[in-house]
């Protein structure tokens, strides 16, 4: 069965907590790695500095494109104009959950940066709606959020939705 | 009798755009991220008011500056309802658009991966 799960991290350690998260995931299926607030250049080099098979991982890469760094060399990435487009990164999960075979996890970083992007209440009715619809399509679901934010209304709300929380 | 079917024929036309409208902005709520389709609903909006202030030149409710309102509706509203259309569905056209681009993409992405 799949399970949501909302890893609330420190941002004082929040690259080691994202790797060593991607790393435990990355043995249990395929990753679909959504993200939002770093380039995926920079995070691939580090996940090759945590020794992670990044080539095994799909990227969607909401940032790059904003800031105007593409790397055509990534082959495993879809760019995505920005992270405003919720619509965008919902069609994007979801084709290509459609096109992956096997057992597969869709990690969300960050629903902090989504917050930055979009207001409280869109960014909550996105959140719903990607968690319903991964248990739907028996997927592994992980959100990332910040510590800070724990107070805000919307992580709360996606705290009572989802299967397990954890702190890091 | 003439004006009795014209009258009836105003009202008819007014309950459908409402419809009309109301179904077109339950299709925005689906997808509220995109702002184009509410101005679409703007425009449909803006032809139920059309027909309703023909309703009220009819019915002679509007007086002496029913002129005026019946140049507007000649000259303005027509323009007004073909920008909200043309800037509406222009911004729908381009969300089309990149979705199949990311359809396509999604696929090629996906393909690498499994290598």
């Amino acid at each position: 069965m799949s399970k949501s799960t909302l890893e609330i991290i420190n941002s004082g350690k929040y690259l080691e907590s994202v790797s060593s998260i991607v790393k435990n995931k990355s043995k249990e299926g395929q990753i679909i790695y959504i993200t939002t607030n770093r380039l995926v250049k920079n995070l691939i080099k580090h996940f090759k500095e945590s020794k992670i098979q990044v080539d095994k991982i799909l990227f969607i890469d909401c940032i790059s494109k904003r800031v105007g760094k593409i790397d055509e060399e990534i082959k495993n990435c879809l760019f995505l104009e920005s992270s405003r487009s919720l619509t965008s990164i919902g069609l994007a999960i979801t084709q290509c959950i459609k096109n992956l075979s096997g057992k597969k996890i869709v990690i969300l970083d960050s629903l902090s940066t989504l917050l930055i992007y979009n207001d409280e209440n869109t960014t909550g009715r996105f959140s719903n709606f990607l968690i319903n619809k991964m248990k739907y399509k028996e997927v592994d679901f992980v959100i990332f959020a910040l510590k800070i934010d724990l107070d805000r209304k919307i992580i709360k709300h996606i705290v009572s939705c989802s299967d397990e929380v954890k702190e890091w | 009798m003439v004006e009795l079917l014209n009258v009836s024929l105003i009202i008819v036309n007014i309950l459908v755009l409402l419809g009309v409208v109301y179904f077109s902005y339950t299709i925005y709520c689906y997808n509220r991220a995109n702002k184009d389709w509410l101005v679409v609903t703007g425009a449909l909006l803006l032809m139920a008011l059309r027909s309703l202030l023909s309703l009220f030149v009819e019915f002679g409710f509007l007086g002496k500056i029913s002129e005026v309102v019946q140049r507007f509706d000649l000259l303005l509203f027509p323009l007004l309802i073909s920008i909200c259309f043309f800037w509406g569905l222009k911004g729908m056209k381009n969300s089309f658009e990149t979705f199949s681009v990311i359809q396509k993409k999604a696929k090629e992405v996906s393909k690498e991966v499994k290598k």
